[in-house]
Order: C-alpha cells, then structure tokens, then sequence
C-alpha cells in the first residue's frame, strides 16, 4: 500500500496529466496500456515517487509493467522501499 | 521485390511441408543468411560477426554487468552505424534512397545496442549464438524492421494454420502495391515538383508536400505490412508498426502510432535515460525543461538516425519541438482555457477535424526536409508561405 497522503499525490497527478477527475481514477484503471499516461507522463510520474519516497528508481523499471495502475504502482513502491 | 513476393509464394508451402518443426528456426536462419550473402557477400560476414560478437558479451554482461564492456560494445556499433550512413554517399529515409554501404544496418544496430543494453540491465539473458544469428537474419524484418526485440524473437516458435499463412501472403500484397506502385507514383509527383518549387504554384507545391507526406507513409507502413505477412507466413508474431498515424489529433498521438517499434526503441534508450539524468542532475531546473530538452534530443536522434545530414537532424528537431508545444499546450495552457471552449474542443467533431488537419500540416510540412537539403527545403517551404519563390 502506498501512504493514503501519497496515493491521493499519484492520483492528484495523475488526474491532471490525464485531465481526469481524481475520483474515476480506480486503484486498476489501466493508464499506461490505455495510453492516457504518455511517456512523458511516465517519467514525471516516476519522478514524483523518487522524490516522495526518497528512492531511485532504475530505467529499466519505468515501464508500463511496473506503473500502468495505482495498485501496480504500490506494489512497486513497496517493493523497493522495502529494500 | 516481386521477386521476393513470387519466391515467397514457391518457398512458404515448401517450408512448411519439408522441414521440420524443431529445425525450422535454423533452417530459415540457413535461407536468410543465403539470401543476405546472394544479394551482398558482406552482409554475411556482418551478421555473423555480430551475432558473434553478441554471444560473447551477452554471456560477459550477464555474468558481470560492466559498464566499460557495454559502453564499449555501444561504441562499436555507433562507429558501424556511422560508417554505414557515411559511405554510401547521399543517405535518404526511403529504401529507394538510401545507397547504404551495406542494407539493414541501421536496423541491426538498434537490435543489437537494445540486447547490450538490456542485458547489462540485468533484464535479458544471455542468447546462444544460434538464436542470436537468426535473430539478426530474421529475414522479413532484416532490410527495413520493424524492430523486433530479442525476447519477443526468442519466445516464438514457428507455428501457424493454412488460414494465417494465406492471411500473412495477402498482406505481404497489399504492403507491396503500397509500397511499390501507390507509393512510388506519390513519389514521382512529389519529386517532380519539390526538385523546382519555383516552377510551380503554391497549391501545385503544397499538393506535392501532400504526395510526399503519403508516399513515406504509404512506403513504410507498406514494407512493414510486408514484413509482417512474411512473417505471418512463416509462423511468426510480428507486432504492427503503424496505426493509422496520419489521423490523430496531435503530435504526441501521431508518433505513438507511426514506426511504434522505432519510437518505442527511442522511448527506451533515449528518451526515458536522457529525461531522467537531466532530471536527476539539474534539480535545480523546471522539470518540464528538462523532459523538453530530452523529446529535442530523441527526436533529433529520431532525424539523425533517418541520415545523418543537417537537413535530418532539422527534421526531427522540428517534431521534437512540435511533441514540446502540444505537451506545454496540453498541461500549462489546455487547463486555463474556458470551459465551455475545453467541452468543445474534445468532443466537437469540427474541432477533431481541425486538430487533425492542424496535426497532419506539423508533420507533412517539416518532411521536406527529409525529401531535399535544407536549403531545397526552404525554396519548398517559402513558396507554400508566401506563394511565390
């Protein structure tokens, strides 16, 4: 699980990459794969997580497997703060 | 290519009838490599040597990532890239322009710097030279991509019913009177009237920059529906390259669907790496200088992988600068719109048609430059502005 104040971060930015509102983003909503986020987006979003997070996040890992939904994005985050 | 189309034809029952399943891999490395050496003997010492080449690092890599032997490796294949483009005189984008010392090298070197690269990632295995020679060999998409990456290669195994091996031959078709008889008539349209704009009124030259606009389009996607269908026809997946990129809404859009697997390379090891370090080491700078300074690079990266003369790298500046207006328009600007004219513009059906016009004019303009030297370009674009020379 990401921290409630962090996740309502990812959606907030989410939200306004996607020009979305914040409340029909779903913890599984495909953002990557469905091509709302771009990589542009990508890369910003990845960004947002090292700096909260206080992590680094290799290139190899910005990829839609790891970011495409929020649950995928807490897995991921979890993962490597778990290290 | 009618040749390959009729031998294709003769072969694909052959291949499927005589060989066996568990040696059809090797056997069509055996006829692609044949087929490389027929057309030019160096191309089989190339593909050798870098599968070769590869082996061995791969193994290297994958026991020890060291950032000397991939960046060395990367060098090599630059260096081979270069000489390539260097060579052969006059580069252009288009098979029929491009008098290359050696064919398919600008492809093979983005397959091979992909496999270094992921595998000093730690994200690949290493390959056996085997699969790394007929990975390189792959003959559909050998001379012209799409790019196919290692794993996806790797994890196929020639299978395919009597309906998909029809379907790839029919595709193979239709890529060839794209690129061979619709492509080619745009061409001499466009090349008539682009080599002496001033000759001509301004609807005659911007009706030409049309012609050129589908005849890229129409060439590319063209042999990349070849490819495909040859693949298809041997039992292999290839994924598609172009998804209707001509009408999208802007340029961000347009290059997520045109030449996917070239733009998904760029996006991988040139995009997202160059974002990132300008990101990680000027914190001090807007992010959003940063990752415009990054689609700058990739897109002229973009034009210089095309050819590697000033008149390229101005094109893919050129998209790189126009990706950075629609992402400045769609994340600072877009949001202080009204509402009203925000409602109107993403669901009006006149505004989609705008956007797309607006959309197909940023890229069909700027190709000029891949079609003459910049200072052609400039006679084309002068007259399209002005009307006059």
């Amino acid at each position: 699980m990401l921290p409630p104040d962090l996740e309502a971060s990812v959606r907030t930015f989410v939200a306004r990459e996607t020009r979305t509102p914040a409340d029909s983003i779903g913890r599984d909503t495909p953002l990557v794969s469905s091509g709302v986020l771009d990589s542009v987006g990508l890369v910003r979003l990845a960004t947002l997580l090292e700096r909260r997070l206080g992590i680094r996040i290799p290139d190899r890992d910005v990829t839609v497997e790891h970011f495409d939904t929020l649950e995928r994005i807490a897995a991921y985050a979890e993962r490597r703060t778990s290290r | 290519m009618i040749a390959i189309l009729c031998a294709a034809v003769v072969a694909v029952p052959l291949y499927w009838l005589l060989v066996p399943a568990w040696t059809r891999r090797d056997v069509l490395a055996l006829a692609s490599l044949t087929l490389l050496a027929a057309f030019d003997p160096r191309l089989l010492v190339l593909v050798v040597g870098t599968a070769t080449v590869l082996a061995v690092a791969m193994r290297r890599l994958a026991a020890r990532p060291d950032r000397l032997v991939a960046g060395f490796l990367l060098l090599g294949l630059t260096a081979l890239f270069i000489w390539n483009k260097r060579s052969g005189g006059v580069a252009g984008a288009l098979a029929t322009q491009a008098p290359l010392a050696l064919m398919g090298v600008s492809y093979l070197v983005l397959k091979a710097a992909a496999a270094v690269v992921e595998t000093h990632r730690g994200t690949l295995a290493p390959a056996g030279f085997r699969d790394l020679l007929a990975w390189l060999a792959f003959l559909p998409t050998y001379p012209a991509g799409p790019i196919m990456p290692l794993e996806h290669f790797e994890a196929q195994h020639p299978a395919a019913s009597r309906a998909t091996v029809l379907a790839g031959l029919e595709r193979m078709l239709v890529g060839a009177v794209k690129a061979l008889i619709v492509a080619y008539h745009l061409g001499r349209f466009a090349d008539g009237v682009l080599a002496d704009p001033a000759a001509h009124g301004r609807a005659t030259v911007l009706l030409a920059v049309y012609a050129l606009t589908f005849r890229f389009y129409l060439d590319f996607s063209g042999y990349s529906d070849i490819a495909i269908g040859l693949g298809a026809a041997l039992g292999y997946r290839i994924d598609e390259n172009f998804d209707a990129p001509l009408v999208r809404r802007n340029l961000v859009q347009l290059w997520q669907r045109w030449h996917m697997s070239l733009t998904r390379w760029l996006r991988t090891y040139v995009f997202v790496p160059v974002s990132r370090a300008l990101l990680r080491t000027l914190p001090s700078l807007d992010d959003r200088v940063c990752i415009a300074a990054a689609q700058l690079v990739t897109m002229t990266a973009c034009g210089l992988w095309h050819g590697l003369t000033v008149n390229f790298a101005l094109w893919g500046l050129s998209q790189g600068i126009g990706l950075v207006v629609v992402g400045i328009v769609a994340r600072d600007l877009g949001p202080k719109l009204p509402a009203p004219f925000l409602s109107w513009w993403r669901t009006s059906p006149v505004a989609a048609g705008l956007s797309v016009l607006l959309t197909f004019h940023a890229f069909a303009l700027p190709l000029v430059f891949v079609a003459t030297d910049v200072s052609g370009a400039l006679a084309i674009l002068r007259v399209v502005a002005l009307g006059r020379p």
